[in-house]
């Protein structure tokens, strides 16, 4: 079983699969996850250029990702979904596509580019605002390098807020446009209520069935 | 028009494309172009990372794919299309083609792989060395008798040998070549023929189109 975990920057993804796991484990079952630019081979490499600024371009840096997704695609969630494990993915293929989107590039050029990912049983959708996403958490420079057509930014420090603002607000409104058909949750809610939420899913969806 | 001038060079492996293009940058240097030179699988960040993949035969047929997609990638943004713009000659020691015959040997559909070069600039001209597989794997192996997993495509059939499956590869690779033929538009050269010879034949083709390249100084 493949759960897919998806949301802009600080709604609540990291909280919502570790209570995901911890429940999933007392009720028998082997839980795996992922998380997005994780992959041994290849994440320190994205470190590396965007370190020394050079996943400035939209295309490298969308492939960058994309190949940190191919491995794990390959290496972990295959295996472990063969093997009958649940995965748990921290972002997904949306994650990749929306980033690529929102950095000017062509829409059948990233859709296609991850057609190949196995589909998820569930994809949740964190749905949150800007300004919350904002009040929840400090600007990570390192996430939002080169946001669409603007500068790069060295550091937390030359990031501008409102640039900012409106990466996470356009980001969203892809998300929202993506998911359309999936579980969509309002961030705002208390984690219990999230977790619950997700579990009536679940079990409407017959991804318990084997449990009961 | 678009700017600077970018030639590929095609074929399967020990057809002659190394010296062919050694020759051609002699040339270049003699008559005074500014020019680049790239190789497939050559970026200092991925291909140590497409070694160690092959190393511990990590790549299946998708990130065999994605990985040299995304060398080719760093490769455009940091080397090829910075020349072009300078007006330079840019020599490309295999292009997406290889990517073409090569991928779909795996198994990855072909819209996939174009997808994936879709950014990339057709070149000026993609001179094609034709040398029949038979001529080619006796050349390779006498030059070179060790053979790799993934550059014999052993990968796709597990089960052979490295040397059968290597010339399996091989032949695979041609055939699948001279299906792009037309899609590709290759100049297809007689890369049997003595070095010298091939030379000429690819020269009549290149130098009508340097016309509009910049000579140093």
């Amino acid at each position: 079983m493949l759960i897919v975990v998806e949301g802009i920057h600080g709604c609540g993804k990291s909280t919502l699969i570790n209570s995901l796991v911890k429940k999933l484990q007392i009720d028998g079952r082997e839980v795996v996850t992922t998380s997005w630019n994780s992959y041994d081979l290849v994440h320190p490499a994205i470190y590396y250029l965007r370190k020394n600024g050079l996943l400035y371009n939209p295309y490298l840096y969308f492939m960058m990702h994309l190949s940190d997704f191919s491995f794990r695609h390959e290496q972990e969630i295959l295996p472990a979904l063969q093997s009958g494990k649940v995965v748990i993915a921290d972002r997904y293929v949306y994650t990749g596509i929306v980033r690529g989107l929102v950095r000017g590039l062509p829409r059948s050029f990233v859709e296609e580019a991850y057609r190949f990912a196995a589909k998820p049983d569930l994809t949740i959708l964190l749905d949150l605002s800007a300004e919350e996403s904002l009040k929840r958490t400090s600007p990570r420079a390192n996430s939002t390098w080169y946001i669409g057509f603007g500068q790069p930014h060295a550091s937390e420090d030359t990031l501008d807020k409102d640039e900012y603002a409106s990466y996470l607000n356009v980001s969203r409104n892809k998300y929202l446009e993506f998911a359309r058909t999936d579980l969509i949750i309002n961030g705002n809610l208390t984690a219990d209520k999230i977790v619950e939420r997700v579990y009536q899913e679940m079990i409407k969806e017959k991804l318990y069935a084997n449990q009961n | 028009m678009e700017k600077g001038i970018l030639i590929a060079f095609e074929g399967i492996s020990a057809c002659g494309k190394s010296t062919q293009i050694n020759y051609i940058s002699k040339y270049l240097n003699d008559n005074e172009y500014k020019f680049t030179k790239t190789s497939w699988n050559s970026d200092e960040v991925i291909s140590p990372l497409i070694g160690q993949a092959k190393k511990n035969k990590l790549f299946t047929p998708i990130t065999w794919s994605i990985l040299h997609a995304t060398d080719f990638s760093r490769r455009y943004f940091e080397e090829i299309l910075p020349a072009l713009e300078e007006n330079r000659v840019v020599l490309a020691d295999r292009y997406y083609p290889t990517a073409y015959t090569r991928d779909t040997y795996r198994g990855i559909p072909a819209n996939y792989v174009q997808n994936l070069y879709s950014f990339a600039r057709k070149p000026d001209i993609i001179f094609f060395l034709d040398l029949p597989p038979e001529k080619s794997i006796e050349r390779r192996l006498k030059r070179h008798p060790n053979l790799y997993y993934y550059s014999s495509g052993n990968d796709v059939n597990p089960l052979l040998g490295l040397q059968p499956s290597f010339m399996k590869y091989q032949n695979n690779l041609y055939s699948n070549y001279r299906e792009l033929k037309e899609v590709c538009n290759f100049s297809w050269i007689d890369a049997t023929q003595e070095p010298d010879k091939i030379y000429q034949d690819i020269l009549l083709e290149l130098e009508p189109l340097l016309s509009r390249c910049v000579k140093q100084g």
